[in-house]
């Protein structure tokens, strides 16, 4: 063969390839564009049939249509209520807002009493051991399938189930010995002995449809991430990874119907990305936003036209903390906790890096709520004491290199925080001045979320900078008590105290929320003498809206965008 | 190697002499080595520069030296080097004179493999030795409370790991010539001692770089055939890999730091220095004199790095020269998206980054004076890198 038909035949072959490559081209343009032609036609069709069919009049004030633009600054890792974890979860799907899945009972947003939702009426036994729930008649999910006894039970054995990667949730309703179907509406969850969160353990449990989620695999469960299906007033659209996921009104919904016909969560992770977006009308609801932003922007009244700028509280806020790991010589002495909370100037940092927005916390719950108990002062910034404080400790700088030591060990500890942010940064490098001012080295090592997660839970790092999300009734027996240090418990720091851990052991049991509240004013007061943390701070939440929506309210529970409207000469998206 | 300054002019003039002779005919290249010069000057003088520590100061009738105290085992190793770079250029100059070119090569390459031995054992020896301190007196604080007198400071007188919360994101004023960072740090301070971080990312990534590129390049381009089709193929899956966003994965897995970012930008780079290395050995491959020490049966080792080596760098140290710019741009893109080495330590890139607030406000001094440090080196590595091509380019050189 010699080497001209060599060429040829190779000629032959690219022109070959050429050719499906174009054929495989022009046919994912023609599907393009049937696509589009048919969202078109989805388009005109919905409009002439909102023409046709005007807003019901039964369904509060406000036009129906137009989309909610709200952004989320990560990306949910599941959509799953009970393998995930995050609160972006929480906010699309989950029982924060109760889109597309629904609990039996839900919190009244400006009560935050415990009202049925799915549930029709419920009632406890006189010993607080049992609870009977009787569910609606007229609940369905959104595919029209009737919302039963068998969907509640299934989802409280699925949590239940050891293959089931839900250990977080599963850490609560170990309190239940059984759960018992007794009709198709009525299901009644027993306790083992009394707990004051079974109530709400129970009632804020998102009900997975049977039908739907029903596996034979657990990792089949696991691994479904996304597809989310319920009972609530939005039904699941679509998720462009690392874009969008869209939420659409469930046409067929049981209740009160949305006004908003999309809610569609765009995921921005820079801030300042996410403000332009916001300024450009991209998106409508920026939940988060900087304090700087903030500050910056609700003083500006040309901004101020067009979008309405809200800080408000609500229990569910997050207080940012430095754990101090116990297990680690540094940390064992209380005195040393204690002088490390006054060596940092703690309002000095609010009043600068945060912007003046955010205010001290002295312990773990909301700062504002009954269970924490307000006679506590968070310890002042003192550096002198703080430095008297380490003296007494024993750790005193022995060989003249200008760090502290004791026993032979330096005072160098790593504090590891979440890279990317850049106020996380800030804070940080702050902080280490202060220290080094009173001869301790710390170092900053900033690791991305999985690893730094990782390292926590091992309980091998010296201190971490990380934040707990709030609770409406709390229950610190998950992170305080001593035997949630073994295995991936919550208790990182490794905080053991006796008294502590009887208060926390004693208050389950205990019903009558006003002796709970007294022994959580004296477990306030331990951590506070103790100091496993040095709780930072706790900052209001700072959002902007456009001011398109209407009937934008701020409850007790924060925003509901539920119940938000767009007027028709407003309304920007069909 | 005996003296014999009286046969000097015999002796011609080396390849060396030929080209800083050529090299030293554009004066742009002069003014860029010279400004590389100067960066390096203020990067191994840094603490001498900026530091918030007095180089003494008489505190209670005592005469103290802190800033001499606070020098760390780094600080130490990095004048030693230095001192002996410098060293070894004076030997340069002192070969020329005194030593035949025959055997010059030879006795650079012992002098330089016993400097660098004795900087690492110094280098060494300063990290066991010298204690790591910590000093945040604040002795200006001494100063105007009158417990202390007669201090002598820095020029710069901010170290670059102080905070000053009070007077952040400052323009530059008369204390602070350059202004202040998001915590209130000095930014020329942080700037004089990040330029140790671009200079040494610079310098260990390309070294790394041409060590792997020349001998990946040497054993492709002698070799030929075979080794050469699956080597090339293999260089080309390395050239096909985007280097920052490997960088950032690696980065994100195994956590910051500044020997990892050198170590990745160096495993990344090679390749071009190893096609450079080969196209040069296919030529040198055919010449008499390898042909000749193949067939005296000399071990490959020696044919390779002995013999053809030398004849065929060149195009590798200009490319290096380009490489550093490039290096020193990768480590300024990584800290300005977040990745590169932890706060505080200070890094171009790292201020640069901040010149943006998160409310959109434009901090122009965060942003200028980190950027023309970039843009000046980067360019100036570029200069010396184009005047050191036309330098070794013969057929440039016949036509001038």
């Amino acid at each position: 063969m010699n080497s001209g038909s060599g060429l040829f035949k190779f000629l032959i072959f690219v022109l070959l390839v050429i050719v499906v490559v174009i054929q495989g081209l022009s046919i994912m343009q023609s599907d393009r564009l049937c696509e589009r032609l048919d969202g078109l036609i989805k388009t005109v069709s919905e409009s002439q049939i909102a023409m046709a069919n005007p807003s019901r009049g039964d369904d509060g004030p406000g036009d129906e249509g137009d989309w909610l633009i709200w952004h989320i600054p990560a990306e949910p890792a599941s959509l799953n209520p009970i393998t995930g974890r995050d609160v972006y979860e929480r906010w699309i799907t989950g029982y924060y807002h109760n889109h597309v899945y629904e609990t039996l009972l839900e919190y009244n947003w400006d009560t935050l009493e415990l009202e049925p939702l799915l549930a029709e009426s419920y009632e406890v036994s006189e010993d607080g051991k049992e609870i009977t729930f009787v569910i609606r008649d007229n609940v369905h999910f959104s595919d029209g399938v009737k919302v039963t006894a068998d969907d509640v039970l299934f989802t409280y054995e699925t949590i239940m189930n050891p293959s089931i990667d839900s250990a977080h949730l599963a850490n609560y309703f170990q309190e239940f010995k059984e759960v018992v179907k007794i009709d198709e509406r009525t299901i009644k969850f027993i306790c083992h002995k009394p707990y004051f969160l079974a109530l709400e353990t129970a009632g804020i449990m998102s009900v997975l449809p049977k039908h739907v989620y029903d596996f034979n695999d657990p990792m089949q469960f696991n691994d479904r991430y996304t597809n989310p299906v319920g009972s609530g007033p939005f039904v699941f659209e679509k998720w462009d990874t690392a874009q969008k996921i869209v939420l659409a009104r469930n046409e067929n919904y049981w209740g009160k119907k949305p006004k908003l016909k999309k809610i569609v969560f765009k995921i921005i992770k820079n801030d300042l990305a996410a403000l332009q977006a916001f300024l450009a009308g991209e998106i409508d609801f920026y939940k988060r936003t900087a304090s700087e932003q903030f500050v910056k922007y609700s003083k500006d009244p040309e901004f101020l036209e067009k979008a309405s700028c809200l800080e408000y509280w609500d229990p569910r806020v997050a207080y940012g903390y430095i754990g101090w790991n116990q297990k680690k010589v540094y940390f064992k002495d209380r005195r040393v906790r204690q002088a490390m909370t006054m060596l940092v100037n703690k309002q000095e940092l609010i009043d600068t890096i945060y912007d003046g927005k955010g205010e001290l916390t002295s312990g773990h719950c909301y700062k504002f709520g009954k269970f924490s108990d307000k006679t506590i002062e968070p310890w002042p910034y003192d550096p002198e004491k703080g430095k008297e404080l380490l003296d007494e400790a024993g750790w005193v700088d022995t060989d003249g290199d200008g760090i502290r030591d004791k026993d032979g060990v330096p005072f160098r500890f790593k504090l590891m925080a979440v890279s990317g942010s850049p106020v996380t940064e800030r804070t940080a490098r702050a902080i280490k001045d202060y220290y080094s001012r009173a001869g301790i080295e710390m170092e900053l090592d900033f690791l991305e979320w999985s690893i730094f997660e990782q390292k926590l839970y091992d309980k091998k790092h010296d201190a971490a900078f990380l934040a707990w999300g709030g609770v409406i009734t709390p229950d610190a027996f998950q992170v305080w008590h001593s035997s949630q240090i073994e295995g991936r418990g919550s208790n990182h720091v490794s905080f053991a105290n006796a008294e502590a851990d009887k208060i926390l052991e004693d208050a389950r049991p205990t019903l009558d929320e006003k002796k709970r509240i007294k022994m959580y004013h004296r477990f306030h007061r331990i951590l506070h003498e103790e100091q496993p943390y040095l709780f930072f701070r706790v900052r209001p939440r700072l959002s902007f809206i456009d001011k398109r929506c209407e009937n934008v309210k701020v409850h007790k529970l924060g925003l509901d965008p539920k119940e938000w409207y767009v007027p028709k000469e407003k309304q920007k998206y069909k | 190697m005996g003296k014999q300054p009286t046969d000097k002019k015999n002796w011609g003039r080396s390849y060396g002499e030929m080209v800083w002779k050529e090299f030293a005919k554009s004066k742009l290249s002069i003014a860029s080595l010279v400004f590389i010069v100067f960066l390096f000057f203020l990067a191994i003088f840094a603490p001498f520069l900026a530091n918030d520590k007095p180089f003494m100061i008489k505190i209670n009738g005592q005469w103290n030296y802190p800033l001499f105290r606070s020098l760390t085992a780094s600080d130490y190793a990095v004048f030693l080097a230095a001192a002996f770079a410098v060293f070894q250029l004076l030997l340069i100059r002192r070969n020329k004179k005194y030593i035949e070119p025959s055997i010059r090569g030879q006795v650079l390459g012992r002098q330089v493999f016993v400097n660098s031995l004795i900087v690492v054992i110094g280098t060494v020896l300063f990290f066991v030795m010298v204690p790591r301190r910590l000093d945040a007196t604040d002795y200006k604080e001494m100063i105007v409370s009158g417990s202390a007198e007669g201090a002598v400071f820095a020029p710069i007188p901010y170290g670059y790991g102080r905070t000053d919360l009070k007077i952040r994101e400052q323009p530059p004023s008369r204390e602070h010539w350059l202004g202040t960072d998001d915590v209130g740090s000095d930014v020329l301070c942080r700037l004089i001692h990040g330029s140790r971080i671009s200079l040494s990312v610079g310098f260990v990534a390309v070294g790394l770089s041409v060590l792997i590129g020349v001998f990946v390049g040497a054993v492709l381009g002698y070799f030929g055939g075979k080794v050469d089709f699956v080597g090339m193929r293999i260089v080309e899956i390395f050239m096909a890999i985007p280097p920052l966003l490997l960088m950032i994965t690696v980065v994100a897995f195994f956590g910051r730091g500044l020997f990892l970012i050198m170590m990745v930008i160096g495993l990344i780079t090679w390749t071009s220095n190893a096609r450079f290395v080969r196209a040069e050995f296919f030529k040198l491959r055919q010449q008499d004199f390898v042909q000749s020490a193949v067939s005296l049966g000399l071990p490959l080792r020696s044919i390779l790095f002995r013999h053809m080596l030398p004849n065929g760098i060149a195009p590798v140290l200009v490319n290096a020269t380009f490489g550093i710019a490039g290096a020193i741009f990768y480590e300024a893109a990584l800290s300005f998206l977040g990745f590169g080495v932890a706060p505080p330590t200070p890094s171009w890139g790292q201020i640069l980054s901040l010149g943006v607030s998160t409310s959109g406000r434009f901090l122009w001094w965060l942003t200028l004076f980190p950027g023309l440090a970039i843009f000046l080196t980067a360019l100036a590595y570029n200069l010396v890198g184009e005047g050191l091509r036309d330098a070794v380019d013969p057929r440039l050189r016949k036509a001038a």
